[in-house]
């Protein structure tokens, strides 16, 4: 190559085109990333959001199709089997010319049925989305609390604190399945003699507190149908916009705690 | 350090790039296969082009030849990566017509034993082209992953970084000749860069993985 006295401001405009060339590169570059890590935030929360979205539709979509079986189930014990039922005791009491012991028979079969027939009414609304709805929560709780004091099998106490006023036809019925749920699993797992439900009304705020005295258990020892059981009331709850707390520990019973903000809710809205 | 000694250098470099594209083979992308074999051909016709030279002392018509077929195998590598089917088509186009540009390169401005500064710029201005429509798809699509683990961001940085660097030098060289300076540090930042550009490559290529989740990645 041959070396020449260079032109120096020639080569001042090259060494300055050269800097502005680089420094324009690592000015793409570095605007490159800040630009796109923008974009990685703003894509995960759209996509978080798309998430619990689809979540929530999700939860709603099974818990309707939940209630129209359950709407399903109680029609058809009310208008299918308990007529059948109604039929039966009828034609029992019809029968003549029998025997004293078999009179006895017959009217102690005319009980039972009588009594199934009960049951299954009770059932049939306590499965009813109409029937729950038109009769609002704390009287629908209050029906389900006595059918337990009558069974005998444990005690439970009910109580309604503050002025009570609806929460939404949606909100007390999956709240009443939430009470479901919790009673259920209490009856089938804890072993309690009493229970307390309490119901609690406050300005914007409504609280249901469902607590027993039974064994208890850490949320480490729970088998598959109890995890699921206690998810079912975590998803429940977060369909109306409520949040459940389980509060339990080996020997202590349980407390089930399901907390709507009504206040918060309505903010959110506007 | 001599040329033949740097030279030797690029070949080692070379060749550790093709090791670990061909160690990683099964997991990469197709794009980053298709890279693989296209560094494996640059080892091939570079050494082939310094054999070539020795012999005949000119490796030009060579370096012709190779210009071409390294602007398509770089341009099917973005074909790979970019989803759009419009650029793709656009670039099977840009590719033919860059084979007519060499042969009217050949025929009117620069003969077979001349430099291919023609096709060698004209590729530069298209691989910026190609890099930014890819950086623009990223932002389109960006994926969860860190850009910074992401071998895409390596390889279309790296191509940035090379044809607008390369196209610069090339222009800076034209104009040493031209005004007679001494143009060895620009040959020799030149080196520099190539080497920056198969290393950087050769990252890509070790950490790129065709079942991480990158949304901008259609293809493999």
């Amino acid at each position: 190559m041959v070396s020449a006295a260079p032109n120096s401001s020639e080569l001042y405009v090259v060494f300055v085109a050269t800097t502005v060339f680089f420094v324009f590169l690592a000015g793409f570059i570095i605007y490159f990333i800040v630009l796109y890590q923008k974009r990685q935030v703003q894509n995960k929360a759209e996509r978080e959001g798309l998430e619990a979205n689809f979540k929530q539709e999700f939860l709603k979509a099974r818990l309707e199709i939940q209630e129209q079986t359950f709407a399903h189930v109680s029609r058809e014990l009310h208008d299918n089997i308990n007529q059948v039922l109604s039929f039966v005791k009828l034609n029992l009491a019809m029968i003549n010319n029998v025997t004293e012991p078999q009179q006895t028979k017959l009217n102690e079969n005319r009980d039972l049925i009588a009594q199934v027939i009960t049951d299954l009414r009770d059932l049939s609304k306590s499965l009813s989305f109409e029937y729950i709805t038109k009769q609002g929560l704390v009287k629908t709780v209050e029906k389900e609390v006595d059918k337990l004091n009558k069974s005998g099998l444990i005690k439970a106490v009910f109580t309604v604190n503050g002025d009570i006023y609806p929460l939404g036809e949606q909100r007390e019925l999956v709240l009443f399945r939430i009470f479901q749920e919790v009673v259920n699993n209490t009856m089938k797992h804890s072993g309690a003699a009493h229970l307390k439900i309490g119901l609690d009304y406050k300005s914007g705020v409504f609280n249901l507190t469902i607590s027993d005295d039974g064994v208890g258990f850490s949320a480490n020892s729970l088998d598959h149908s109890q995890g699921s059981g206690l998810m079912n009331i975590e998803n429940r709850a977060a369909v109306i916009g409520a949040v459940s707390k389980i509060d339990s520990s080996p020997g202590k019973g349980c407390t089930v705690n399901v907390h709507l903000n009504l206040l918060q809710q309505k903010i959110a809205l506007h | 350090m001599s040329f033949d000694e740097i030279f030797l250098i690029y070949l080692v470099v070379l060749l550790f790039v093709i090791i670990s594209g061909l160690a990683r083979y099964r997991q990469l992308n197709k794009a980053f296969r298709l890279l693989t074999i296209t560094i494996l051909c640059t080892l091939i016709s570079e050494g082939t082009k310094k054999i070539y030279g020795k012999i005949s002392h000119n490796s030009m018509p060579q370096a012709h030849v190779w210009a071409v077929i390294e602007f398509a195998l770089f341009s099917l590598t973005y074909y790979y990566l970019i989803n759009s089917a419009a650029i793709k088509r656009s670039i099977i186009y840009v590719i033919g017509g860059m084979v007519l540009l060499e042969i009217a390169n050949i025929i009117f401005f620069e003969k077979l034993t001349q430099f291919p500064s023609l096709i060698l710029e004209a590729s530069h201005i298209v691989y910026v082209i190609y890099a930014l429509l890819l950086f623009r798809q990223m932002l389109l699509s960006p994926a969860e992953q860190s850009l910074f683990k992401q071998s895409l961001f390596w390889f279309n940085l790296n191509m940035l970084f090379y044809a607008t660097t390369m196209f610069l030098n090339f222009a800076l060289l034209s104009y040493f000749i031209e005004n007679k300076l001494d143009a060895v540090p620009l040959v020799y930042f030149s080196v520099f860069v190539n080497f920056i550009f198969y290393i950087v490559i050769g990252i890509s290529l070790l950490i790129d993985n065709r079942k991480t989740k990158i949304s901008v990645l259609n293809n493999g």
